[in-house]
């Protein structure tokens, strides 16, 4: 959304948003008419929040002509991966994806890229540069860190959370905030609101929560906020000087290995295997979804033949039925049973 | 009758039956529906959109879809998953027509948190404590399986479970890493001890989750219970908890192959 109002600013235009969800739907329509009729944007966060109003959506962009419209309006629709999005408005529209980038040097990086980070007022802002730019690569890290962790299925997390750049941006500028606010660190302030609100709130699962927390109390505490500070079992990532500027840090994050060891993020070397199985059964579950059925198959049986000889060979193996009433008798004995039926 | 004393001290004759009691229910969905789609594939019956689902199914070795809201959690191939359920029949059916085993297979059950009350329940009975202020203390046992030959004074010996991301080191009696290219190792025989709240000792350990399957994803139930989230069992560790946590070390009852 930031890179969205950064750009709209740029074009000099007008930029209308809503996020979608109960109550929203008539709100949204009033805004895109108003956008289309005077030339401006209008932005449709979250659509898989309202799945029943994806109809009218559909609706009205099967409504939309170069006659109807003003030159300048254009629509836009933020989205998680969901089968309610309209299939027309997808192929009629063009398409952005944005996922993390691949690898803790490109993660990290990325950060480093784009506002607030890549803000070079942001950058400068604290009053404790030193230990906010510590802080700073420390975040970026573990950002990447737990960004990371979800290539390796649920050897990494239970659940894969969709961990974005708003969850480090408020924690950015929260980061600023707490510096500014306080004469020492408050570690605890910093950890709970980045471990229990910002990240924590997508976690779900108490495991995962746990996790989420060792991670955090590597990156937040003491003795990693000194430069030369292993963030890494293998020392292959240290802590960087506290005093560069941003380029610093960009040409720093340059200079990282390329590919990183599953040790980077907590995990065991054996989890390369783990990894590379769980990227192909997706890439291959994907492949097949693509598949329509039907064709190929000849030679052997015929589909007929293999269900049906698949069948009866279950069916011999099935045993009969567990007698109940043996198993009742021990468990509730007749007469037991017979003297609570009649009181 | 008389291998059986009927007796309130032995809950597990209730686990056995509630276990029982859901085989059967998939033996017969098992049947019913194999023997409808017979049919359906010579053209005897009509080829209803569940029953062209099983076909699939059956086509591409996949558990049937038909079976799940009656089926134990399993992320096998259809083969492995028979031979699996077969498995379980053969185990349940040994306790049911013999005596109860001395080493429990924990992989077998529906339900492993009724079979785990179940020994709680005993033991509180037995020494008339409450449950609440019952837990498990675990022990992971030097003998194997068939060494054991008497069941415990209290608590239960169970067998089955797999660890990922770690294993046990039998000589040092800790967790330490895995061997190189082993994803999963086979958990020794673990003690289940019923113990008074009040006569647990600290001692550096490690929660471990034990999941069902390796997806470890689960849905929470409105009993508190998870899909697939079994318990935690305290696994002896000199390193810190933090570490197999960052491991993503757990447990799980079965393979997915």
């Amino acid at each position: 959304m930031t890179p969205l109002l950064k750009l709209s600013r740029e074009m000099k235009t007008e930029v209308a948003y809503t996020s979608l969800g109960q109550g929203q739907g008539p709100i949204a329509e009033r805004m895109i008419e108003k956008a289309r009729k005077e030339g401006s944007w209008a932005v449709m966060q979250n659509c898989m929040l309202a799945p029943s109003w994806m109809n009218n959506l559909e609706r009205i962009a099967e409504g939309m002509t170069v006659d109807t419209c003003h030159a300048k309006f254009r629509l836009w629709c933020t989205t998680y991966p969901t089968p309610d999005f309209p299939v027309s408005v997808l192929q009629n529209g063009v398409k952005m994806t944005n996922e993390p980038p691949k690898g803790m040097r490109a993660n990290i990086g990325g950060s480093y890229a784009v506002d607030p980070i890549g803000d070079g007022d942001f950058f400068e802002s604290c009053s404790k540069p030193e230990k906010f730019k510590t802080l700073l690569y420390n975040l970026c890290f573990f950002h990447a860190v737990i960004q990371e962790r979800r290539t390796y299925g649920p050897l990494g997390w239970n659940i894969g959370y969709e961990f974005n750049m708003s969850d480090l941006a408020i924690c950015c500028r929260q980061l600023v905030g707490f510096l500014d606010d306080n004469a020492d660190i408050p570690y605890k302030a910093l950890k709970y609101t980045a471990g229990e609100c910002n990240y924590g709130c997508r976690v779900t699962d108490d495991k995962d929560r746990r996790c989420l927390n060792c991670l955090l109390d590597r990156f937040y505490c003491a003795e990693s906020t000194v430069e030369g500070a292993l963030l890494d079992a293998a020392g292959e990532y240290v802590v960087p000087n506290g005093n560069g500027d941003l380029e610093f840090y960009r040409d720093y994050v340059d200079k990282l290995p390329l590919v990183s060891t599953p040790g980077v993020v907590g995990l065991h070397d054996n989890a390369n295997i783990t990894k590379s199985q769980f990227e192909t059964d997706k890439v291959l579950t994907a492949v097949l979804i693509t598949e329509t059925g039907g064709g190929g198959g000849g030679g052997g049986d015929s589909r007929e033949e293999t269900i049906e000889r698949v069948a009866t060979d279950i069916l011999h193996k099935m045993p009969s039925l567990y007698d109940m009433e043996v198993s009742r008798e021990r468990s509730e004995p007749r007469a037991k049973r017979a003297a609570s039926e009649a009181s | 009758m008389l291998k059986y004393p009927v007796s309130r001290t032995e809950s597990m004759n209730t686990v056995l039956h509630q276990e029982l009691f859901k085989f059967n229910g998939l033996i017969e969905l098992a049947k019913k529906s194999l023997t409808s789609i017979k049919k359906a594939v010579k053209g005897l019956v009509v080829m209803s959109k569940d029953l062209d689902g099983l076909g699939s199914n059956l086509f591409f070795g996949q558990i049937p879809l038909m079976w799940k809201s009656k089926t134990f959690a399993c992320l096998m191939p259809l083969g492995s998953y028979i031979n699996n359920f077969l498995e379980r029949l053969k185990f349940f059916g040994g306790w049911l027509e013999d005596l109860p085993p001395v080493v429990f297979w924990i992989s077998g059950f529906f339900f492993p948190p009724a079979f785990l009350t179940g020994s709680k329940q005993n033991y509180s009975r037995k020494y008339n404590v409450a449950i609440d202020l019952v837990d498990f203390e675990f022990e992971l046992m030097n003998e194997r399986g068939d060494e054991l030959k008497k069941k415990p004074v209290d608590g239960v010996y169970t067998h089955g479970l797999f660890i990922e991301a770690a294993r046990w080191d039998r000589e040092k009696r800790v967790l330490v890493e895995s061997e190189p290219k082993v994803l999963f190792s086979l958990t020794p025989v673990i003690f289940f001890k019923p113990q008074r709240l009040d006569e647990f000792i600290e001692y550096a350990n490690y929660n471990c989750p034990v999941y069902k399957t390796s997806d470890r994803r689960g849905i929470l139930a409105t009993t508190g219970h998870s899909t697939n989230f079994v318990l935690f069992i305290r696994v002896p560790s000199d390193k810190a908890e933090t570490h197999w946590v960052q491991r993503g070390c757990a447990m799980i009852t079965q393979l997915d192959d």
